[in-house]
């Protein structure tokens, strides 16, 4: 299987149909985009495919640009749509919303800025602290925006008015990620400290507190089903837990180093892990096996994504790449 | 001859009887006793040849005693008034004398044989007065000298005398040939022999067996069988003849001849029972056989049978070898040593035998003594070497461990097929030379699957899988273990508890296994099932508590390593990492008792790990910030007395030499500590402290480049880019760099990767503050710069409100940040002005472009006009010219080309005046313009980028002015943070393990895992001193700045104020004078930067010409298309 995840679109396009069939079942890397950014990239987001069909893939980087690519599966190719500027000291998170229609993307400069993801114009901004501000997420309705703070509160904000609308507080440290569960009943956060804590989305209720990692939480993610939830964290390990009863279900080690990003396949199954080690790897859940390892960075690998059938995956990373993968299911 | 004179064959003697003619006649074969004949003789005064007669007649008939006392008698009492009776006289001495030799010879007890020997030397001197040179007395003479041993060269000498004499003297040639043999010149002593068997052919057997053991000496196998044959022919119960062709059997090693040959030993041992040859053999024969009590006795009875310290040596010997083999060792041990005293120097085995005793008696140290003399004398013995190989291998000098892997190697080349021979070279080698280990396991298990045929053994698996992992193949690691434990599980029939514990160990490797590959939740799960049926393996706790402390869980950490402790309250690396734990948390009192219980401890005092630490504690204690500040030099002292004595136990302790050099640096000797690092770092570039402190160094040397590569490369290599503290460094680096743009995206960069830290939030917004109001304050600033700073201070300004409610007080003082959010609203309200100014300046250059665009549509104008004159004039002097050449036309046609190509002249003046025109109309233009507008008005039409660059180098110049001011904030928090790093900095350590028992290896290395980290940061703590009133400084000094930078522009007032902050440094503490100071413009420190400036300035002026000829160009190729 190793050989073959080093070539490129353009190979497979020559290749005769016999290869097209092994590209079904292999793991390999469907496109690369070098120097996709003037620095190192820090995010990305995979969105829902718009009402005509594109998917678009965002990214967030040191160069203070956010930059929307389509992607157009058939052809293995990424376009730049868009190059966003505005803000001012790097670009740390992006999401867009379920619709496909509004991106949001967070800086260091405590900024939250809205544009519109199909032609890339700006919409509003939401101002707040210099460290009021950083992972972002769209609830599962698309109606409210959702971000950690540095006191340990999770604010709610909504995208039409642009204004706080609900705060959710751990009472705990710096909160780095944050995440809905599809089924718009919880949101979960991590925090520099490993702390993680889920509420109900509408009540505003903690309902559990997880204590598993003693490092920063960089990272987490519903399953699709929205029974489990996966953390990455400083410590190298990646933990599963049932959303249900907040036990832990597992624990995945094998990253040598931070694993600062992870996402969910739309199968409940797989999840894709980025880490400092510049590896991506792509994990099976119930045999908490390591399916296969991409080595294609050379640099940290600071986010990974799945497109939203699960079978694409795209990474980011210090070394200005932009790389899709094909996850064979 | 002699003696047929005195024995003649008559059956009687006549002693005459005195005064007479009568004789008493005595028979022969009825001697009477010898006191009756003596009494006859001195009665009768008989001549002493008749005392001599019948003395020989009794010798001759054994009767030693009479012949003894005859011969006594007759030295005072015979009657020797006669002719010739000095001849009788000497053959009566000799004869006594020789009878001694004889009887010496015969006799063990060495007082009595000295007794005889001594007796005779007196007869033979006595016998000297009388005839010296009488070859009989000669020859016996030499005879004693050579029985007495130590006397060889005169015996020879006197043996050489009689052969001159007489060259065929038999005795004399038998006793040259025993000399030389015994000079071990066996080829002279075959030629003696031969000599005495040519002159005497019908000789003895003796002769013929001389030649036989010259023959064996000199490997002639054969002709010695025929010699030993023919002297047993010819003496059939010569024992010497018959021992030696035993020895020739028994050496062709078959069994026919084996048996012969002991055939051979028994006929001898019947003839002679007690010749020491002939036991000694026979004892080694029966050794053979196993039959041990026979060999006793044999050997015992040898020993006691001989004076020869080589025979008994032998005898010995195969006493001892005997009782090794029933496993009596002291009785072994006993008689080999007495085999060694005795044994010559070729004889080796004794010490091999008692090198063994030795090791039973786990005294290797004389073991490997012994087994040196055996390889001494058999160099390149196999067994020898190898049994040297494995005591030396277990020795704690490495020397010794050296030679052993020379030894071993020595045999694995003899001997390639030496399966122990292989383990032991692999495990010499695991500790140090890691491949060449696993080749040599490797090549032990081929051989054992290939030749020997059985499996390999699971503790070679191991050790295998070991190697591996300690290479890094862990795959290669895995299956091994793998292996390993199915071979445990399939022996585990014959000897459970063994191959269990077995199991164990290769468990816990596996585990490491898993934690090398990131694996945790597997190794975690290992560790906790070895535990559960062997709780005292600390180890394993151990690594339970590393896991848990690399997650930074520090607290279940500490549990496990308690609860190692409970099991072992001495296990020093259990403390050491409690210790580990205190110090990271910089706890350091607790830390350093943990270190100090390991110290007091007697079997791990000296423990330089729990040293160094130490030494650590006190550097570190210099780095907080509520301390002692007169105590700083003492605690220095103490750090660097402990780090010496590291080195003193440890010659190579790299760490050590990093704290010493950490100690030099805080000491201010930044070149020799420079040294120090950089040697360290040769030595290893695997300890990222000593790339820091080059780093620190250089920056404190204001070698900012190769500080920003050093800090550079020791984030890529060792953190993963993501240690905030080293990017922490970056930044300061690269601001005092003058890098700021670098500087910022770095701080960028760090705050993405801990966005908690107030700290760098703190910095960032200094930086972005700085450049910005450097940016505002330039001049020369476009509109969209101005801008964007005005952005970025209010951007700052919102930060340090931000972080003067928010900010962590631990880190940095709350009150500054909103000291500095204060100066940001300051520079705020000012910035209308600053952009109102830009935007003016930016008006004013439109216009001006505007305006030279008019100036140059007129100029163009003039020109065309101008060109028009000329053009006109052209053609007038062309009418001119065709006027003349029509003149000329008819005389010649060549003429017609002449002045067709003399007519361009015009043109080169044309082009002069143009760019004349061109050069006038500038000072004309712009005679009110400053220098640096008309720059700009150039600039402009230079491409943007290139615009951008020049700007950012003034910026830069700019920014300078700030630094230091800015630099000391940086330091007074980095002051903090070295608190943090020397925290890390006690932390760690480096233990390297290697346990091999009974072959098995288990990779518990760095049980206490982590680096040793010896911080470090010699550089800030100078810089970090006495802050307090440095603030105030720095906010005086730049608001005086601030002032003098508004009044005066350009460069020099930059450097001017630049060059003030360093002196500033330089002087901190001295803050009255800072007035002073601040007008003087010191020359230190300040040269580099104008130089730069300067350099700048040059290209800037470059370009400037550059452009000058551009658009030189462009105006004339204006004007060729308006031609």
């Amino acid at each position: 299987m190793a050989p073959l995840t080093q070539l490129s679109v353009i190979s497979y396009l020559t290749l005769s149909s016999l290869s097209f069939k092994t590209r079904i079942i292999m793991f390999s890397v469907l496109a690369r985009k070098e120097q996709a950014h003037e620095d190192g990239i820090w995010c990305v987001y995979w969105s829902n495919p718009s009402t005509d069909g594109t998917e678009y893939l965002v990214t967030g980087s040191v160069d203070n640009t956010t930059k929307i690519w389509s992607w157009s599966d058939g052809l293995s190719m990424l376009d730049l749509r868009a190059t966003l500027e505005g803000h001012q000291l790097g670009v740390v998170s992006v999401a867009t919303d379920p619709t496909a229609k509004i991106l949001a993307s967070s800086g260091l400069d405590g900024n939250i800025r809205l544009w519109d993801l199909e032609s890339g114009s700006f919409i509003k901004s939401i101002d707040r602290g210099p460290m009021d501000v950083w992972t972002v997420v769209f609830t599962p309705d698309g109606r409210y925006l959702a971000t950690g703070s540095h006191g340990g509160k999770i604010n709610l904000y909504e995208i039409e008015s642009g204004s706080k609308s609900n705060s959710f507080d751990t009472r705990g440290k710096f909160t780095l990620s944050v995440a809905c569960s599809p089924d718009n009943k919880l949101i979960a956060c991590g925090a520099v400290d490993g702390i993680i804590n889920l509420f109900d989305l509408q009540s505003g209720k903690l309902l559990h507190t997880l204590e598993g990692h003693a490092m920063p939480v960089r990272s987490l993610c519903f399953s699709p089903d929205s029974q489990l939830l996966v953390t990455a964290s400083d410590d190298k390990d990646i933990k599963i837990y049932d959303v249900q009863h907040g036990n832990l279900v597992s624990t995945i080690s094998g990253h040598s180093s931070w694993v600062l990003s992870v996402c969910f396949s739309s199968d409940n199954q797989h999840i894709l892990t980025g880490s400092s080690d510049r590896s991506v790897k792509i994990w099976d859940t119930t045999s908490r096996q390591c399916n296969h390892t991409f080595k294609e960075h050379n640099d940290q690998v600071w986010g990974v994504a799945y497109n939203n059938t699960g079978t694409r995956a795209a990474s980011v990373s210090d070394d200005r790449q932009l790389i899709i993968y094909n996850q064979p299911s | 001859m002699a003696s047929t004179r005195y024995l003649p064959g008559a059956t009687s003697v006549e002693i005459p009887l005195r005064d007479t003619d009568e004789v008493i006649e005595l028979d022969i074969d009825q001697l009477p006793e010898g006191d009756e004949v003596i009494t006859i003789l001195r009665d009768e005064r008989a001549p002493l040849h008749t005392w001599v007669t019948l003395a020989l007649h009794y010798y001759k008939q054994d009767k030693w005693s009479e012949f003894e006392k005859l011969l006594q008698t007759s030295r005072t009492d015979a009657n020797i008034s006669y002719d010739d009776h000095e001849k009788d006289q000497m053959m009566a001495l000799d004869s006594l004398a020789a009878h001694y030799v004889q009887k010496a010879k015969k006799e063990r007890d060495k007082e009595t044989k000295k007794e005889y020997f001594s007796k005779a030397t007196l007869l033979y001197s006595t016998a000297d007065k009388i005839m010296m040179y009488d070859s009989r007395h000669l020859l016996g003479r030499a005879y004693l000298c050579l029985l007495e041993g130590d006397k060889m060269s005169q015996s020879e000498a006197q043996f050489n005398f009689v052969l001159q004499q007489s060259p065929d003297n038999l005795p004399a040639l038998l006793g040259k040939a025993c000399v030389s043999f015994n000079r071990k010149d066996y080829k002279g002593a075959l030629v003696c022999y031969k000599k005495a068997l040519r002159s005497n052919p019908n000789c003895s057997g003796t002769v013929r067996l001389g030649m036989g053991h010259c023959f064996m000496k000199l490997g002639n196998i054969d002709k010695a069988r025929l010699a030993f044959t023919r002297a047993l022919d010819l003496e059939p119960q010569c024992v010497g003849a018959l021992v030696g062709l035993a020895i020739l059997e028994l050496n062709n090693q078959q069994h026919d001849s084996i048996k012969r040959g002991v055939e051979l030993l028994s006929k001898a041992y019947t003839i002679d029972s007690v010749n020491p040859m002939v036991l000694n053999h026979l004892a080694n024969h029966f050794f053979f056989k196993k039959d041990y009590v026979k060999v006793q006795h044999l050997a015992l009875h040898a020993f006691h049978g001989t004076e020869v310290e080589t025979m008994r040596s032998e005898s010995c010997y195969q006493l001892a070898r005997a009782f090794h083999v029933q496993g009596d060792y002291d009785q072994a041990f006993q008689y080999y040593y007495q085999a060694t005293q005795f044994a010559a120097p070729g004889f080796v085995l004794p010490h091999f035998g008692l090198g063994q005793m030795y090791l039973a008696r786990q005294d290797s140290e004389n073991a490997a003594q012994c087994f040196e003399k055996v390889l001494a004398s058999q160099p390149g013995n196999y067994e020898t070497l190898k049994i040297l190989g494995s005591l030396y291998a277990n020795s704690p000098s490495s020397e010794k461990r050296a030679t052993a892997v020379t030894h071993l190697k020595k045999v694995t080349e003899e001997f390639p097929d030496d399966v122990e021979a292989w383990i032991e070279l692999g495990g010499i080698l695991e500790a140090t030379d890691t491949e060449g280990s696993l080749k040599a396991y490797e090549k032990a298990s081929q051989l054992l699957t290939e030749t020997v045929g059985t499996d390999i053994p699971p503790e070679i698996l191991n050790n295998i899988g070991c190697l591996h992992f300690k290479l890094g193949q862990y795959n290669e690691a895995q299956s091994h273990y793998d292996q390993s434990l199915d071979r445990c599980t399939q022996e585990c029939m014959q000897d459970e508890e063994y191959y269990n514990s077995l199991m164990v160990t290769v468990r816990y490797n596996m585990a490491r296994l898993h934690e090398a590959l990131c694996e945790f939740e597997k190794a975690e799960t290992l560790y906790k099932e070895i535990l559960k049926e062997h709780p005292r393996y600390i180890d394993c706790y151990l690594r339970l508590g590393c896991i848990a402390r690399d997650r930074q869980q520090i607290y279940e950490a500490s549990d496990w390593f308690k609860e190692a402790l409970q099991k072992n309250q001495d296990h020093a690396d259990a403390w050491v990492l409690m210790g580990n734990l205190h110090l990271a948390k910089q706890e350091w009192g607790p830390g350093q008792k943990k270190f100090e219980r390991i110290l007091q401890n007697p079997k791990t005092k000296g423990d330089t790990y729990s040293l160094l630490s130490l030494g650590n504690v006190w550097l570190a204690s210099i780095h907080q910030p509520h301390r002692d500040k007169t105590k700083d030099k003492r605690h220095l002292d103490r750090a660097l007395s402990y780090y010496k004595d590291v080195l003193h136990k440890d010659s190579h302790n790299l760490y050590a030499a990093n704290g010493i050099g950490a100690v030099l640096g805080h000491k201010g000797f930044y070149r020799e500590a420079r040294d120090v690092f950089a040697q360290v770092r040769e030595a290893t570039a695997e300890l990222p402290d000593v790339w820091l402190n080059l780093a620190h160094v250089y920056i404190e040397q204001k070698q900012y480049i190769s500080a920003i590569q050093m800090y550079e490369n020791c984030l890529g290599k060792f953190y993963n880019f993501h240690n905030t503290e080293v990017l922490l460094y970056l930044a300061r680096a690269y601001f005092k760099a003058g890098r700021i743009l670098d500087c910022k995206t770095t701080l960028i960069k760090a705050r993405h990767i801990a966005p908690h830290d107030s700290l760098l939030l703190f910095n960032l917004a200094l930086v972005q503050r700085w450049s910005a109001s450097s940016t505002l304050k330039n001049l020369q600033s476009t509109l969209a710069d101005v801008l964007s700073a005005v952005r970025e201070l209010e951007m700052a300004q919102r930060n340090f409100v931000f972080l003067s409610r928010e900010g962590d007080r631990l880190k940095f003082d709350l009150q500054f940040a909103s000291h500095e959010a204060k100066r940001c609203a300051d520079l705020l309200s000012q910035a209308q002005h600053h952009v109102a100014r830009a935007r003016k300046s930016e008006d004013e250059e439109r216009e001006l472009r505007e305006k030279q665009e008019k100036e140059m549509e007129t100029l163009r104008q003039k020109q065309i006009e101008q060109e028009e004159k000329l053009a006109k004039e052209r053609e007038r002097q062309l009418q001119l010219q065709e006027q003349a050449r029509q003149e000329f036309i008819q005389k010649t046609q060549n003429l017609l080309h002449f002045t067709r190509e003399a007519s361009p002249p015009p043109k080169p003046s044309r082009k002069k005046r143009g760019t004349a025109d061109v050069q006038s109309d500038d000072p004309e233009n712009e005679a009110s313009a400053s220098g640096p507008q008309r720059k700009r008005r150039r600039r402009k039409k230079h491409s943007e980028s290139s615009r951008r660059k020049e700007e950012r180098g003034e910026k830069r110049r700019q920014r300078k002015r700030e630094s230091g001011e800015k630099r000391r904030k940086k330091q007074k928090s980095n002051e903090e943070d070295t608190g943090d790093t020397a925290a890390s900095g006690g932390k760690g350590r480096k233990k390297k393990r290697f346990i091999s028992q009974a072959f098995v290896s288990s990779s518990e290395d760095e049980s206490g895992g982590e680096e040793k980290k010896t911080e470090e940061t010699a550089v800030e703590e100078r810089e970090g001193e006495s802050h307090e009133g440095e603030e105030e400084v720095g906010e005086r000094s730049l608001q005086s700045e601030d002032s003098s930078e508004e009044s005066t522009s350009g460069s020099e007032s930059e450097s001017g104020s630049g060059s003030n902050d360093e002196v500033r440094q330089e002087e901190e503490g001295k803050e009255e004078d800072e007035e002073e100071a601040k007008g003087e413009e010191p020359k230190e420190g300040s040269s580099p930067e104008p130089q730069e400036d300067t350099t700048a300035e040059q290209e800037v002026e470059e370009k400037v010409t550059q452009h000058n000829v551009s658009n030189r160009r462009r105006i004339e190729s204006d004007d060729d298309e308006s031609d």
